[in-house]
């Protein structure tokens, strides 16, 4: 292996020597906790993070490797493990819910903003709650894992056109809600 | 028309998941060790092949052109096949092949109880109940129908209507994949039937809703069985009564966070129940009653015209 390896050859080549596969973790840990906890909550997210390198490790025989990242097929797992908690996740959002029209309550010297900041906030965070899971995975990788549109699709193994497609309805009832117009400008695929 | 990430996209949502802290260097050593010990386990694990990494290496086999023949048993340090999975593999594969006709619609009815878990968003409190509902499903071979779910007792919680046009509704067809049981699995596998599992339970639940839908033809029902019967880790328990009373055998499979078991009736094959526990104490289970073919939404077998 010449320089430094990328993901897709250091989990080749931990199939003979799992040691390798420690650096994977290393590389992508922070990440996948930060998305993980944004989704689930501090003590969930922190569990599931460490539950996404096992489960990575005992199925990485089945990583493909024409990807040289593995960070989607992280982000994958970790979404995938995800679904076991859905309670935590409804909790996690109802909270930021909470704590986004206290946040605005306090941060804006102008009512006006902030009455259009916890509008905002609030109408986000009922929307995700409002969202298909399959949805809700979308555009949650796209916004807090920051994934591109194709490492979505690697990710939850769909086609980018249903990756596209579903991410433009989002968008659209987005709009809908009107406050958010700002917030949505300039995401076209 | 761009696929790279774009930080102006979403800026509302991105805020809005803004508040998790920073890394905890104790928790990440935990994880870390965790994954040490992962590496370790399997450092002083047996040789033994998991069904999970069997079609793996079949993959593998593929891919670098080596001639080699692999099945699922043979090894000589394997178990011995399960006779009772054998004996439905059988049966499976001796039933009526399936009939539903253009316009016609396969009908359904399940009873199905689980735990809900409801917050009380003033107090934090958390209630957890277990609800009961009626499911009835009619889907026509192109995936259009209707799905109804009525609560019991009447009146304790919402009917749900779910209609599909073409293509929304699942109905399972594998009339062009192959009836040998690995090259079968490998085909579900890789075309997203079994909704990408990771581990040998979740192919084992996978394969369960496969085989709920006794309309799939006897050599894919066959093959199914053989698929499960050779996974690791499945107990069989003949004389297994499900929810309603009925004789079944029961094949159950479980790791550490959850349980599935499903119960078929051995003279037909067919799935009767199904029950899924959680660690957490928290359960799904399903109750198959009926099955038959109507010509229309809404007709019941049984009732004038069906």
């Amino acid at each position: 292996m010449q320089g430094r390896p990328n993901d897709a050859q250091l989990i080749s080549a931990s199939l003979h020597d799992p040691d390798l596969f420690r650096d994977v973790f290393e590389r992508h840990h922070d990440d996948v906790r930060r998305y993980l906890q944004r989704r689930s909550g501090a003590d969930t997210g922190e569990e599931l993070a460490a539950q996404t390198f096992e489960e990575a490790f005992r199925t990485r025989s089945r990583f493909d490797p024409a990807f040289p990242n593995a960070r989607p097929w992280l982000m994958g797992i970790a979404t995938n493990l995800l679904r076991h908690h859905y309670r935590a996740e409804a909790a996690r959002l109802r909270a930021l819910e909470r704590a986004a029209a206290m946040a605005s309550t306090v941060a804006e010297d102008d009512p006006d903003a902030r009455l259009d900041a916890r509008v905002a906030a609030d109408s986000l965070a009922q929307a995700l709650q409002g969202m298909s899971r399959a949805e809700r995975d979308i555009v949650l990788l796209y916004a807090w894992a920051d994934l591109t549109y194709a490492e979505i699709a690697h990710a939850l193994h769909l086609p980018l056109g249903t990756v596209r497609s579903r991410l433009h309805r989002i968008r659209r009832r987005l709009r809908e809600l009107g406050s958010l117009a700002d917030a949505i400008d300039g995401d076209e695929s | 028309m761009t696929t790279d990430r774009n930080p102006r996209g979403f800026a509302e949502l991105r805020k809005l998941g803004d508040d998790v802290s920073e890394i905890d260097e104790t928790a990440k050593a935990r994880a870390r060790s965790r994954l040490n010990r992962a590496i370790e386990r399997e450092r002083a694990a047996s040789p033994r092949i998991s069904l999970r990494r069997s079609v793996a290496l079949v993959a593998a086999i593929v891919a670098v052109s080596v001639t080699a023949s692999l099945v699922l048993r043979g090894a000589a340090d394997l178990p011995r096949p399960e006779p009772a999975l054998l004996r439905l593999a059988t049966v499976a594969s001796t039933q009526p092949p399936p009939s539903v006709p253009a316009g016609s619609f396969v009908y359904s009815s399940a009873n199905v109880r689980a735990t809900v878990d409801s917050t009380d968003i003033e107090t934090g409190g958390e209630e957890r109940m277990t609800v009961a509902s009626r499911r009835e499903t009619w889907i026509a071979a192109d995936g259009s129908g209707l799905i109804l779910e009525r609560p019991v007792p009447p009146g304790s919680g919402e009917t749900k209507r779910t209609r599909g046009g073409p293509g929304a509704l699942r109905f399972t067809n594998l009339d062009q994949l192959p009836t040998e049981p690995q090259a079968l699995l490998t085909a579900i596998m890789g075309s997203g039937y079994l909704d990408e599992p990771d581990d040998d339970l979740e192919i084992f639940a996978g394969i369960g809703i496969l085989l709920r839908d006794s309309y799939v033809d006897p050599a894919h029902r066959q093959g199914l069985f053989l698929i499960v019967e050779g996974i690791e880790g499945v107990e069989v328990e003949a004389n297994h009564r499900d929810p309603s009373g009925r004789l079944g055998t029961a094949l159950t499979i479980r790791d550490s966070t959850r349980s599935v078991m499903l119960v078929f009736q051995p003279r037909t094959s067919r799935l009767l129940a199904e029950r899924e526990t959680r660690a957490d104490g928290t359960f799904f289970e399903a109750t198959y009653l009926q099955t038959a073919v109507v010509r229309a939404v809404g007709e019941r077998p049984g009732e004038p015209g069906a």
